[in-house]
């Protein structure tokens, strides 16, 4: 009776990682990283060789330009089965060893059981647990204090890659191996080291506040993503980005809610931090993004690449407001002024270039390190400290006078202010702190003590939120927004709201009436009435069935769409005014509270029904059981019919047709 | 040849330490030096039979080190125990040879060196190769130099260009190197090495002992030596290993054999792995050729079918010549074919050495004269032909580029090409021609050989050109990488392009004339480094130039005997003149991977040339004196499949000029050249740029490149056509009236034909052929009729071809 498996999703799902041999094999747990691992370098969004995107499911099952490349249920007719089992041409992947036979195993039995998306998708057989109502797959970050008090010793011999402080100075965080080591900026303490099992970390920054940090990195063309750390609890708050190569470049907004990054791709990726899809998509550099950077209030930001270009863009519109062209080499990095009205940029042509951001032209550039500049940052009063190939350390004014110098005994990798302080690390992986450049500095460095050789700890997975990869956007999104009549955001599906309700509210009457029947002992209600009350209370459960994966999606898909477009102000054919903006925004909030309403409506009925449920399994046991002593009353008087018959016989010695027996209730 | 007991008897007298090579079997390499603890020697045993096959005997010989506290043997390979000297005992069959070793330094093993061991293995394993990071961008970003040319560059891109990317010192098997070359990462050149290979583990170590460059004074490679010498395998699937050593400035030497790469020029005879190991396929002959560093080096490798027949003698005999190209054949077990007929030998003869066919008088003449001797007589009178300067006056036109161009007027140009002729016709030695080329100085008019740095002025181009024509090697790949495929490195070329790199022009009184002199300033800068860099002869030293003119010592080096390229190459181009192919081939592509299939031969050539001091006329004396030149065209049994080895003549299709003329002369008409008398031939044509449809299609060459390649005897579909429905041939026949001339005088038609075949084909018809040209006539229109039979011997092969 009870079919339905009435499931909510409350969030989004996460993606646990491989479980164990028995579970069920479905896409989102074992065949998406399968994918990914082997498979989704070539076969991407935005490199998606013969036309094959196996990075979502919906990819998958369209296949490539040739077709299908998985046949429900036959894993030998599936091309992308004999491909990567070698029993055709091309093997796959090309120019490596085949896959692991577990893997190829789980491929097959996915295909062969239908390849079902996740697990809700799995048909349940009646062998199986039996379905309780109401069963939700939440997944809920377990907070833990993840900062370890020992370091990983590998931050020794590699250069410093990323160097960040907060703007108090007080907390001093360098990127490293496989860990994000923080330093009390005052005493030079070390205080622990947050693990980042991804890899290796690129890119450090620090909230205005001190919060949040924020690191950019992973394993060089394998993985790479953005993961924020609370800086008083030490647990990951976020993290965002599944790309697949390292994150060289990336920023968060001032206001938190959105992070852009990029790397090798060339791609730059603005996500929603809360939700971690992706809801943005630029692509417009011909090289690796190498920096990224917010202004201060977040209105524009400013990317880099290996090439020499940077460019300005707005984050409102994601349009594409100044071409910064000038340096001849990689850039390194970018800083912006307090008042964000300049950008510098750093590059390995040795200069720094500063542009005003009105008019997007270069309004002062120097040479600061012949050789290359490696790293830069402004600090608290507008001047800039940069790091270099001639193994110089310079502080310099705002408009490019050198204030102050120091030569180190190694090429310094990364410099940055801690407060007014100056700390820079260098190509032995060594850290200093000054007071002033003239001064000696402070060494930053782990004791001895707290060193570990042994990576397995800084491995291990981290507990907290697994990056999101879906793209909101479709990946072909241009930058800039064509002129067009504003498309419908959605069709909402057709909910025959009015019904249902009404359908239920005459079901439940009838029902009452024969309950009522029933407790004033009157004639039992004709197992006819009962059945039919029981077949409409089903065909209604079916209804509510069928509609709710669509009023669900539609509900999830709305949502996003909303912070998007709250996030985007976005109407295409640029901008709108206020009020249609206003309007806009008004008719998308009704239209949720429609949804919300339906939503509500629904959950409601599912109450009812499920009460309704309880009752005509409650009446039926009982009219059961009310028949069976009906049934035996009945059996009782018919024999006391004939025996009264037998006997009337008997004494009047006549034999007469006897009566017919009274219909009995069945 | 019975085996010789005295060799036996030496053999086992034989015991110093000088390295014993009995005439059966050999040890390579002849001495074993090792130094370090990481050091060893493969070795083969190689048997050299009596019947000339050889065979890698290694695996049944016996190995033993005398001393093992010094050295022990594992394998195929000695390694180091302890510093000192010891022996190897070598036995196999009845034969015994000892071997020196020397071991020192055995118990160091110093950290990796970059140059030495990491370098090696980028190239060993293709990283650095021009299809993948080689390439002159690199790929994706990351660039190493064309099989490591440039150490310090490739070691800043991989440790210094990229903090932190490409290099992991503290996780060392997390490093992009590995993870990519292993393909664990993505990586669009696949799987280059595997996990835990010999590879591997050197890459990791070097990682592992901190990724550091080598200080200066690593020490270089200064060549490598391939052994065995040589192999001849009989059936198929024999084996050969091949060792490669290579020597070092330090005087160590270095087994190289698992980081040399191999190749072979022709798999279908014998193939090479990649750790050196021959084996022998179909027959033919094949180089196999092992590259380390910027060095290559081969050995000839010929393969011969199980049921060949060991014992064949050749018994024809001739001159020198054909000595040394029977010495060959015999090797390949493949006999020369029979010598042709006079007729063919006369058009042949004729074609070749004056560029014309035999005119009906020279028939007759040849055909009467019954004395002994008279192949011989017919050269020595061609030879003293004006037609036979003229000839050589195109080819030389051909190598130096004599064409009008921008800068260079039709009068300086005559000027050039007379001087060309004025000196072939004074039986200049040919180096001192071109030495008087290289050093010319004054006005395009007066010194007319200045003409050459007017019609090619950029000194690049002018080293490159010379390299080619003079030297017969080219250079161009080594402008930008070290060539790969023969041991010119970029200090090579622009060591050579200094010599170029003073000339200066000054404009004359005639706006047409310029003067050519050598300034005492300008020099050539290395691309990598812009360093300047000093005149050096190709291949040669780095001579004293300060207060000389360069281009006169090089000139002095080009006209010295003891110039190892210049002897060598004319006597390879005249060969080739005369055969259809050169000992080289092509002719001006000399390099290491591009073998003279008879180097015996090229260097007799060579060296009988210096010592006529580079007489033209005696070296085409020899060449067509001897049996080879004179060979038929017909296979034998044995050389049906022969192209390269001259065992009988090639079939060539007449060069243009020799056919126009030919052609004109036969049907008794001219050709109107720009600039050029009425009766000019074709041949005597001094200017590249002048040409007509005719020299076009059949190949001329324009002489905008010195390549050899430009002068083109490759039949088309054009020229067939041409000769079906153009002008050369119908329109001539009527204009020249041969055939009307002819049956005015009376003339019957078979004696009409005997002449035209005489005149075309330099042979009588057969009655067979009399009979049906006879009975295709149609009409009692004679003269069209014979007309016909002239258009069709002159489309016809037997005319067009030299056989």
């Amino acid at each position: 009776m009870s079919r339905l498996l009435f499931t909510v999703i409350l969030g989004v799902i996460a993606c646990p990682a491989a479980s164990a041999d028995d579970a069920p094999v479905t896409y989102s747990t074992h065949i998406r990283k399968i994918f990914r691992d082997n498979c989704a370098n070539c076969h991407n969004t935005s490199r998606a060789r013969a036309g094959l995107d196996l990075s979502s499911y919906a990819g998958v099952i369209k296949g490539s330009t040739s077709g299908e490349v998985v046949t429900h249920g036959d894993a030998t007719d599936s091309f992308l089965y004999l491909t990567i089992t070698h029993a055709e041409e091309p093997a796959m992947p090309p120019g490596k060893p085949q896959m692991k036979e577990k893997y190829l195993n789980q491929v097959r039995v996915w295909i062969e059981t239908g390849m079902p998306e996740s697990p809700k998708d799995v048909k349940v057989t009646a062998s199986a647990a039996p379905a309780t109502a109401m069963q939700p797959e939440v997944s809920v970050p377990a907070p833990t204090a993840t900062m370890m008090k020992q370091a990983y010793s590998g931050v020794q011999g590699n250069p410093v890659s990323a160097l960040a402080a907060s703007a108090d100075g007080s907390l001093i965080a360098i990127g490293s191996q496989l860990q994000v080591l923080l330093f009390d900026g005052r005493s030079a303490e070390f205080l622990g080291a947050l693990p980042y099992p991804e890899g290796e970390v690129f890119q450090l920054g620090f909230s205005d506040d001190g919060s949040v940090l924020m690191a950019g990195g992973g394993t060089a063309a394998e993985a790479g993503n953005v993961v924020l750390w609370s800086t008083k609890t030490h647990e990951r708050l976020h993290v965002v980005g599944d790309d697949y190569d390292v994150v060289y470049g990336c920023d968060v907004s001032p206001n938190g809610q959105l992070v852009l990054y990029g790397g090798p791709d060339r791609i730059l990726k603005i996500a929603d931090t809360q939700s971690g899809y992706i809801i943005g998509v630029i692509k417009k550099h011909t090289d690796w993004v190498m920096a990224a950077a917010f202004s201060p209030e977040g209105f524009i930001f400013t990317t880099a690449d290996r090439d020499g270009n940077a460019y300005v863009f707005e984050t409102e519109s994601r349009e594409l407001l100044h071409t910064l062209r000038g340096h001849s080499g990689c850039i390194t990095a970018i800083a912006w002024s307090h008042d964000g009205n300049f950008c510098y940029t750093c590059a390995e042509d040795g200069s720094v270039r500063r542009w005003n951001m009105h008019t997007g032209k270069a309004e002062n550039q120097w040479s600061a390190h012949p050789g290359g500049t490696l790293s830069m940052k402004v600090g608290p009063e507008g001047q800039l400290v940069t790091a270099g190939r001639d193994q110089h350390v310079r502080l310099w004014s705002a408009d490019g006078q050198l204030v102050a110098e120091r030569k180190l005994d190694q090429i310094p990798t990364r410099a940055a202010f801690a407060g007014s302080m100056i700390v820079a690390g260098d190509w032995k992986g060594q850290t200093r702190l000054w007071s002033s450049l003239t001064a000696d500095p402070q060494q930053l460095t782990v004791p001895a003590g707290s060193l570990l050789d042994d990576t397995t700890p800084f491995l291990a997975e981290v507990s907290g939120p697994t990056a999101i990869t879906e793209i909101l956007e479709p990946a072909a999104a241009p930058a800039t927004i064509a002129m067009d009549a504003p498309a419908p955001l959605m069709t909402l599906p057709e909910v025959p709201t009015g019904e249902i309700p009404q359908r239920l509210a005459a079901a439940r009457q009838s029902l009452l009436s024969i309950e009522q029947q029933l407790q004033t002992g009157a004639v039992p209600a004709s197992a006819d009435d009962l059945q039919r009350a029981l077949a409409a209370a089903a065909q209604i459960a079916d209804s509510i069935e069928s509609q709710t994966p669509e009023i669900l999606e539609a509900q999830v898909f709305l949502k996003a769409a909303m912070e998007r477009a709250q996030l985007a102000g976005r109407a295409t054919g640029g901008r709108l005014s206020q009020g249609t903006q206003q309007q806009l925004k008004t008719q998308l909030q009704t239209t949720d509270a429609d949804l919300q309403a339906v939503v509500a409506a629904c959950q409601q009925m599912e109450a009812e029904y499920l009460e309704l449920e309880a009752r005509i399994a409650a009446m039926t046991d009982r009219s059961t059981s009310v028949k069976s002593q009906y049934i035996s009353v009945i059996e009782e008087l018919q024999k006391l019919t004939d025996l009264s018959t037998r006997l009337k016989r008997q004494l009047t010695g006549t034999t007469t047709v006897p009566d017919a027996r009274p219909a009995s209730a069945n | 040849m019975a085996p010789n007991p005295m060799n036996r008897l030496l053999l086992i007298l034989c015991a110093a330490s000088l390295p014993c090579e009995a005439a059966d079997v050999t040890f390579y390499p002849p001495q074993i030096q090792l130094t370090g603890a990481r050091d060893f020697q493969s070795f083969i045993v190689y048997e050299a039979l009596e019947n000339g096959l050889t065979k890698d005997a290694t695996a049944e010989a016996k190995i033993a080190v005398a001393d093992e506290s010094i050295a022990r043997v594992e394998g195929h390979s000695v390694v180091p125990a302890g510093d000192g000297s010891t022996t190897l005992q070598v036995q196999f069959a009845d034969q015994t040879l000892e071997v020196p070793v020397q071991v020192s330094l055995s118990d160091q093993d110093d950290d990796l060196s970059f140059r030495l061991d990491v370098m090696p293995v980028l190239t060993k394993t293709g990283c650095n190769s021009g299809r993948c990071h080689g390439a002159a961008r690199g790929k994706d970003g990351f660039r190493l130099s064309l099989y490591g040319f440039d150490p310090a560059g490739d070691y800043h891109r991989l440790a210094q260009e990229m903090p932190g990317r490409r290099l992991n010192l503290s996780r060392p098997e997390a490093s992009l190197i590995l993870t990519k070359g292993t393909g664990v990462a993505p990586h669009s050149g696949g799987e280059r090495f595997a996990v835990g290979s010999e590879s591997y583990q050197t890459l990791e170590r070097w990682l592992r002992e901190g990724a550091n460059d080598d200080l200066s004074g690593v020490a270089e490679a200064t060549d490598i030596s391939i052994y065995p010498p040589e192999a001849v395998m009989k059936s198929k699937g024999q084996g050969q290993q091949l060792v490669v050593v290579a020597s070092y400035s330090d005087g160590t030497t270095r087994d190289v054999t698992k980081l040399s790469t191999f190749i072979s020029n022709n798999d279908n005879a014998a193939e090479v792995s990649e750790t050196g190991l021959i084996e022998s396929h179909n027959r033919g002959e094949a180089f196999v050729m092992a590259r380390f560093d910027s060095f290559t080096e081969g050995i000839p490798v010929i393969s011969l079918p199980a049921e060949a027949d060991m014992q064949m003698e050749i018994a024809e005999t001739g001159n020198y010549i054909d000595e040394l190209v029977n010495a060959k054949l015999r090797k390949l077990l493949i006999r020369p074919s029979e010598l042709c007929s006079d007729e063919r030998f006369l058009r042949r003869a004729y074609i070749d050495i004056i560029g014309l066919t035999p005119t009906e008088d020279d028939y007759e003449r040849f055909m009467a004269d019954t004395a002994s001797g008279k192949r011989a007589r017919l050269i020595d009178e061609l030879l003293d032909r004006e037609e036979f300067i003229d000839l050589w006056a195109m080819k030389l036109g051909e190598m130096l580029k004599i064409r009008t161009a921008n800068q260079v007027s039709y009068k300086a140009l005559l000027g050039f090409h007379n001087w060309v002729r004025h000196q072939i016709a004074n039986d200049m030695p040919l180096n001192e021609l071109l030495a008087e080329v290289i050093r010319a100085e004054g006005g395009t008019f007066d010194s007319p050989a200045t003409n050459y740095y007017q019609i090619e002025a950029n000194n690049r181009l002018l080293s490159e050109n010379v390299a080619q024509s003079f030297l017969g090697m080219r250079i161009q790949c080594a402008q930008c990488h070290n060539h790969p495929f023969d041991r010119w490195t970029m200090d090579d070329y622009y060591g050579f392009t200094a010599f170029f790199s003073r000339i200066g022009f000054k404009q004359s009184t005639d706006p047409r004339e310029y003067i050519v002199h050598e300034l005492d300033q300008g020099e050539t800068y290395h691309v990598v480094d812009n360093r300047t860099v000093a005149p050096k002869y190709l291949g040669g030293a780095t001579p004293e130039t300060d207060g000389q003119k360069r281009r006169s010592v090089l000139a002095h080096w080009i006209s010295d005997h003891e110039n190892p390229y210049v002897a060598t190459n004319l006597a390879n181009i005249v060969w080739a003149h005369h055969m259809g192919r050169g000992i080289v081939e092509p002719v001006d592509d000399v390099r290491i991977s591009n073998p003279p299939v008879n180097a015996a031969l090229l260097t007799e050539l060579a060296s009988r040339f210096r010592a006529t001091n580079f007489n033209l006329k005696e070296l085409v004396r020899d060449i067509c004196n001897s049996r080879t030149y004179q060979l038929s065209t017909q296979a034998n049994q044995t050389n049906t499949e022969d192209l390269t080895n001259f065992s009988k003549a090639a079939v060539r299709r007449i060069r243009a000029e020799v056919l126009l003329d030919s052609l004109s002369r036969i049907t008794n008409t001219s050709t109107r050249f720009a600039r050029l008398p009425e009766n000019a031939r074709s041949v005597q044509i001094a200017d590249g740029a002048v040409s007509n449809y005719f020299l076009s299609t059949f190949g001329r060459a324009n002489r905008e490149t010195v390549c050899s390649c430009e002068v083109d005897v490759v039949p088309t579909l054009s020229q067939a056509f041409h000769l079906i429905n153009g002008e050369t041939t119908n329109d001539r026949i009527e204009e020249g009236g041969l055939v009307s001339e002819l049956l005015k005088a009376g003339a019957t038609p078979p004696q009409i034909i005997e002449r035209l075949y005489v005149r075309c084909y330099t042979r009588k018809p057969t009655p067979m052929e009399v009979e049906k040209i006879l009975a295709s006539f149609e009409s009692d229109d004679l003269e069209s009729e014979l007309h016909d039979v002239f258009w069709a011997l002159l489309n016809s092969r037997e005319f067009l071809f030299n056989r």
